[in-house]
């Protein structure tokens, strides 16, 4: 059905609110014009009446006050208030003057005349009155008083007259003005009520037809509500209008279609009921399944499950409960709790079930017995909970734990004891010290810790392989435990180095007898694979009190020993002494005046030449440090640099050195060409970060050429850490400094560092070159470090050159430079630069080679 | 005329010179006037309400309050306080003061101090000065002009100046000036038609300019029954060396004798030279006045404010007159000339008035170097010169005539204390009025105005009491010597 277009009640009311208001706003607004009108025309009434009349007074009064400052001024007795009273009367018939103009003005549109009358009385009475005030400036009061009597008075009368006449005329014209203004204003009010009248009526109406409508509408919904009710039939409401009602109409025709509709989905869900009904019936026996299958869960579980009623009498348990206990179901059903337990104290069941109904665990691993056979067992007691969590039933699982608890046996043998040799390692090694300790202590006894470090081990390993070291040390450790007697404690520390702890000794003697009998049993060579192999043990020994009251402190005084004895020879023993602490005092002393010796300019650098074999011509020098302190005297760099280089010193004193040295050089290469600077760098100088930037930073400061600078590095260093060693020499090669292998021979003298680092320069140790004149092997060596050297492009120097012999020789296999006592000590720069620099000295046998031939790198 | 007045013109031109003001502190005295009101006023002294009452003479309004009520606007915006004026008529001040009780503020003239004194109608003004830290000054360029002879009675401060009346003798310019008058009159006389130095040559150019039937007349000094004495003493005081007593020191009088007698010819002489209506009643300086600024007389005698009316421009003798000293007496081989104060409005507090300190207050601003030039400016007022720098101003010289201004200047310094200096001076003075009047009308002579004028004083002293008269007139006699600035120059 095609609906109307929509026009809806609140629309409908709006409409008809607004036309009422529309109604009202008119009715307003045409009386709001009347009142206006009506208004403004008494308005008008006044400007054009009351207004002309008003100001017809005012004049009146102006006129009247003039004539009475005239009447004063001819009565004035002293001459001296007459000025003021003169200028007063000026002024008051300019104002007049003014006020007649404008007056004359208005006038004039109404009563030409009349105005025409009026200026010409005042222009008559104004010339009188100034005739006065000349008067009276002239003092001449008489003639004053005489124009007052006689002269001014007729204009002034007749202007008063005209004025009177003028304000009669102007009132009688206003009344009749203001008498029509009231009657056409009454006539308006009049018609504006019978205006309100007729818009009352069209409201009423309109309101009147627009109820009866909507009540007809509703009383046939009603009708139609009712027989839905009853359960009558109707039939569906036609709709009129699209409003509202409308809407309510069409509302309960859907709400009629939805009872119907209703019905018949209740029948359906009726239908749909039972059907659910026999689904849950297949679901509930679906789940029973599951019980059975949990039960079955419970059953085959290897844990042992117990279940008791909470007040503690047993209802169930599992076959693995039966099979960890080797109790029978008949031995633990109906059972109390407490008894099936089996804990080994009867006091752990009571804490037990006093524990898990108080809601929580309780654990318990315990050595039990199944008949003859024993086993670790875990018991777990706890409560169980229904759905309110009230605690309905005991829960007891019981697990047997046999074999963790072998695992955990195993795991602790292994934090105590090493696993190669089976000996004790250093923890418990630690531990029996302690004790030994212990037990000296209170029995007034001694007891002693040996440090034995085996001689030799590492090239074993290096050389054949850790399989072969390993079974070396397996023999070392028993050959150990053979040596000591039953209570001693022989351990491995690690590596190399195994402890013995012997307690119990009456004097520090009986210590010695044992390091005897150890290295006595090292006497006869171990059997590796086949191989024979031989060591030796090293051995520290520190008893207690006499060397340390505190077992770290015994440890630490054998390991010195220990150290003592390598220094010694090896392969023997030594007690801790006086001497050896005294040695590391000394190194503590030196280490404390050794701080703040360079701000006390207690160092200096000294320089040895370097001199050309072939011709003795001085080519440069080696610039060394020297300390002169005042509480030590003068120390010896082999003391102080060691000392140093441990305590991180020697960083700030290499600095110093190579600062020193470059300064120097700056100066002695202006004064002989090509004059080189050596300059030693300790390993851990060498390794800090920025040495690189330091060494640019000198060349930059000293305008020194890089090639004439020469950094000498140990062998020592190239042994670790080659990556970043190589990073750094390359990084000095790329600055074109010079670089020297010092002390070459006394390490490994390995050739592949010659090649792969890139030297310029090899030093020959001292200790080849002091023999070569009578050791045989000494020369082969020196010769072939010379044609190993020169094979690889390098230039040698020999140091400890102390004889014309030893440098015929060096010439003679062709050696570069030359450096020794044989030239002279280290003196300082100022001997130095007046000796040395650009010096030559005479060969043993005077031969032809120039003297001044610079240096030249190779 | 050069020749005539030229030695004389120069001196006092130079006197008038000296008078100009320089630096000055115009505007502190009013500045600190106003500051004292609003201190009284925020120390709750004086209500915030309160108003003072001052009472003017109807010539005076405008010449004390400025043109418009000008001042007293300021006054009132300034000060917070309102001011009600009020017009009293022109008599002594002891009878507007008896008839104004309430009033806080008058003008009085200096000869009326020990009357007003002795009835308490007055505040003596020497602890306010003292207590509001000011002081009637008498020094150039900006003090009073002889405060001690306008505004003190001995020590007590009666009031303060606010306008300098000393008499001036007004005479035809043009005519002196003349020479055909000139040459008539040498041939009348015998010698040259010049100021008069002595009220004879005075009375002999009087006499030669007299001619009625032209309309001129030689003299219009007012000769009115009262104020007769204002212009008689100058003839009386110049009479003796240095000058003639009214009284001797026992206060019997001293007028009935040839010195009186001849003042008293020498006051008669006029009227046969002058209008037929001078000895009328009223006929003061309102009558005289007019009659020589419209031209119809030769010489006049009166305050400086005459210079103010002749000069401006209704004036048929603007340009025309001149104003020299008052004429004195030949003593021997010199000329004895005196002058007194006549008018003069001074500024007295009533001491019944409720606003007594505020009122003097207004007084010292009104009186203000600055404020003052403004009431002394009023074309037409009656207020003239009080302060030595006013004869200076710009304004005030415009107003006067330069000329008036310097002969002004140079007659305060032979100016004496006016009146008789007594307790009754008002009542001494109308007897003395009386008796001038009826000699002038012919009634009498002038030794019997003077026999009677003597006997009435008497009769007055006697019956106030000669013991009580005494004190008050060695005070007054005091005065006669004074030495404050401005005085005895010329004597």
């Amino acid at each position: 059905m095609k609906l109307p277009k929509r026009f809806g009640l609140l629309p409908q009311l709006l409409t008809g609110f607004a036309g009422g208001a529309v109604l009202v706003l008119s009715l307003l607004f045409a009386g709001n014009q009347m009142l206006d009108k009506s208004s403004a025309r008494l308005i008008t009434t006044l400007e054009r009446h009351v207004r002309p009349l008003a100001r017809l007074h005012s004049l009146q009064a102006r006129f009247g006050g003039l004539r009475n400052l005239e009447l004063e001024l001819g009565h004035m007795e002293d001459v001296f208030a007459l000025q003021s009273h003169v200028t007063r009367l000026h002024a008051e018939i300019a104002a007049v003057d003014a006020e007649v103009g404008k007056f004359s003005v208005v006038l004039a549109t109404e009563a030409p005349g009349d105005a025409q009358r009026l200026a010409g009385h005042w222009r008559d009475y104004r010339s009188r009155l100034q005739e006065q005030a000349r008067l009276a400036t002239e003092m001449n009061l008489a003639g004053v008083r005489r124009i007052t009597a006689a002269g001014s008075h007729l204009p002034f009368l007749s202007i008063q007259s005209m004025l009177t006449g003028l304000a009669e005329q102007t009132e009688a014209a206003a009344d009749a003005a203001y008498q029509k203004a009231t009657e056409e204003q009454l006539a308006q009010r009049r018609d504006f009520l019978w205006l309100v009248m007729l818009g009352g009526l069209v409201m009423f109406v309109g309101l009147a037809y627009s109820g009866q409508t909507v009540v007809r509408r509703i009383s046939v919904l009603r009708e139609h509500a009712q027989k839905l009710a009853a359960g009558e039939k109707s039939e569906q409401i036609a709709i009129a209008r699209h409003d509202e009602i409308g809407d309510l109409a069409e509302a309960f025709g859907t709400m009629r279609q939805q009872v119907l509709t209703r019905e018949s989905a209740l029948r359906n869900a009726q239908l749909e009921l039972e059907q659910r009904v026999q689904e849950r019936t297949a679901d509930l026996k679906s789940s029973n399944r599951r019980l059975v299958r949990f039960s079955q869960v419970v059953e085959q579980n290897p844990v042992g499950i117990l279940i008791a009623r909470i007040g503690g009498v047993v209802e169930f348990v599992n076959p693995a409960y039966r099979k960890i206990t080797g109790r029978s179901a008949s031995e633990t059903i109906e059972q109390p709790l407490i008894e099936v337990m089996g804990t080994t104290d009867p006091l752990d069941a009571d804490n037990a079930l006093r524990v898990a109904t108080g809601g929580a665990i309780w654990e318990l691993e315990q050595l039990s017995r199944r008949g003859a056979d024993a086993y670790w067992e875990r018991l777990r007691l706890g409560a169980v909970h229904d759905e309110r969590g009230r605690a309905t039933h005991l829960l007891l699982s019981r697990e047997d734990i046999t074999e963790q608890r072998q695992q955990m046996e195993k795991i602790t043998y292994q934090a105590h004891y090493d696993m190669l040799t089976g000996l004790p390692n250093r923890v418990l090694a630690n531990d029996r010290l302690v004790q030994a300790v212990s037990r000296a202590r209170r029995d007034g006894g001694r007891a002693a810790a040996m440090f034995i470090d085996l001689d030799n081990f590492k090239d074993v390993n290096d050389t054949l392989g850790h399989a072969i070291g390993d079974q070396l040390l397996r023999q070392v450790a028993q050959r150990l435990v053979a040596s000591v007697r039953g209570d001693d404690v022989v351990a491995r520390l690690g590596g190399d180095e195994f402890l013995i702890v012997a307690g119990g000794l009456a004097h520090g003697d009986e210590a010695a007898a044992i390091a005897e009998k150890v290295i006595a049993a090292f006497s006869t060579p171990f059997q590796v694979d086949e191989r024979e192999l031989v060591t030796s043990p090293s051995i520290g020994i520190a008893v207690y009190p006499d060397d340390g009251t505190e077992p770290m402190v015994l440890l630490r005084n054998a390991d010195l020993s220990m150290y003592e004895a390598k220094d010694s020879g090896r392969n023997m023993y030594r007690f801790y002494n006086r001497s050896i602490h005294d040695l590391s005092l000394q190194r503590l002393e030196i280490g404390r005046c050794l701080r703040g010796a360079l701000e006390r300019h207690e160092l200096h650098v000294v320089y040895h030449p370097l001199v050309r074999a072939d011709s003795g011509c001085i080519i440069g020098a080696e610039a060394l440090l020297r300390w002169n302190s005042p509480e030590l005297g003068a120390v010896s760099p082999a003391t102080f640099i060691p000392v140093a280089e441990q305590n991180g010193l020697i960083v700030d004193l290499g600095r110093w050195v190579l600062r020193e040295a470059c300064a120097t050089l700056a100066r002695w290469r202006l004064q002989q060409t090509g004059f080189v600077m050596a300059v030693n760098v300790s390993p851990r100088q060498f390794k800090t970060s920025g040495f690189v930037a330091l060494v640019k930073e000198c060349l930059d400061e000293f305008q020194v050429p890089p090639g004439q600078l020469e950094i000498e590095i140990t062998e020592g260093l190239l042994l670790r850490n080659q990556g970043e060693v190589k990073v750094i020499l390359d990084e000095l090669h790329a600055l074109g400094v010079r670089l020297s292998m010092d002390d070459f021979g006394t390490g490994y003298s390995s050739l592949s560092y010659l090649r792969e680092f890139p030297f310029h320069t090899v030093k020959i140790d001292r200790s080849f070159i002091h023999d070569v004149s009578d050791d045989q092997s000494d020369r082969a060596l020196v010769i072939a470090a010379l044609r190993m050297a020169q094979a690889l492009g390098l230039q040698i120097i020999a140091e400890g050159v102390e004889t014309d012999e030893q440098w015929s020789f060096l010439v003679a296999q062709d050696c570069d430079i030359l450096q020794g006592f044989r030239f002279g000590l280290p003196v300082t720069e100022s001997h130095f630069g007046k000796t040395w620099v650009n010096a030559r000295v005479t060969r043993p046998e005077d031969n032809s080679q120039p003297q001044d031939q610079p240096f030249i790198p190779i | 005329m050069t020749g005539i007045l030229g030695r004389n013109l120069v001196r006092l031109l130079a006197l008038a010179l000296l008078l100009v003001p320089g630096a000055a502190s115009a505007g502190a005295q009013a500045e600190r006037a106003l500051a004292m009101v609003k201190q009284m006023v925020a120390a709750g002294e004086v209500p915030r309400s309160a108003a003072i009452k001052v009472a003017f003479k109807s010539g005076n309004i405008a010449a004390l309050l400025g043109p418009e009520l000008e001042l007293q606007r300021e006054w009132e915006q300034r000060s917070g306080v309102m001011i009600t004026a009020r017009v009293i008529p022109q008599q002594p001040s002891v009878i507007n003061l008896k008839a104004n009780p309430d009033i806080d503020l008058t003008v009085a003239r200096t000869h009326e101090f020990p009357d007003l004194l002795e009835q308490g109608l007055v505040e003596d003004l020497t602890p306010l000065l003292k207590q509001f830290g000011f002081t009637l000054d008498g020094a150039p360029p900006q003090g009073y002009v002889r405060p001690r002879l306008q505004g003190y009675f001995g020590d007590k401060a009666m009031a303060i100046p606010a306008d300098g009346d000393i008499l001036l003798m007004y005479l035809r310019r043009d005519l002196m000036e003349n020479s055909a008058e000139r040459a008539a009159f040498r041939q009348a006389y015998g010698r040259e038609l010049a100021v008069p130095r002595t009220w004879q040559e005075y009375d002999q150019l009087v006499k030669f300019f007299h001619r009625p039937q032209q309309g001129l007349y030689g003299s219009v000094e007012q000769r009115e029954r009262t104020g007769g004495w204002m212009f008689w003493l100058p003839r009386y005081l110049s009479q003796n060396a240095p000058y003639r007593m009214l009284f001797d020191e026992n206060l019997k009088p001293l007028i009935d004798s040839p010195a009186g007698v001849a003042a008293t010819e020498s006051y008669m002489r006029t009227v046969r030279h002058s209008s037929p209506e001078i000895l009328g009643e009223g006929r003061d300086y309102s009558y005289t006045l007019p009659l020589f600024m419209q031209g119809k007389a030769f010489s006049s005698i009166f305050t400086i404010a005459g210079a103010k009316l002749l000069n401006s421009s209704a004036s048929s003798v603007r340009g025309k007159f001149i104003a020299v000293p008052i004429p004195g007496t030949r003593i021997g081989e010199r000329i004895v000339r005196q002058n007194v104060p006549i008018y003069g409005n001074n500024l007295v507090v009533s001491s019944r008035g409720a606003q007594r300190k505020l009122a003097f207050l207004f007084a010292m601003w009104l009186t203000d170097p600055d404020n003052s030039l403004r009431t002394v400016g009023v074309k037409g007022g009656f207020t003239d010169p009080f302060r030595w720098h006013h004869l200076g101003d710009a304004r005030i010289k415009e107003l006067y005539t330069p000329q008036a201004l310097a002969v002004f200047a140079s007659e305060w310094a032979i100016a004496l204390p006016p009146g008789t200096g007594l307790p009754g001076d008002g009542e001494y003075l109308e007897i003395l009025d009386q008796h001038l009047w009826e000699a002038a009308s012919g009634k009498i002579s002038a030794a019997e105005a003077m026999r009677h004028t003597a006997s009435d004083w008497e009769k007055v002293t006697q019956r106030r009491g000669r013991d009580l008269q005494l004190p008050w007139l060695k005070i007054f006699h005091v005065g006669f010597a004074s030495r404050e600035p401005g005085a005895g120059a010329a004597r």
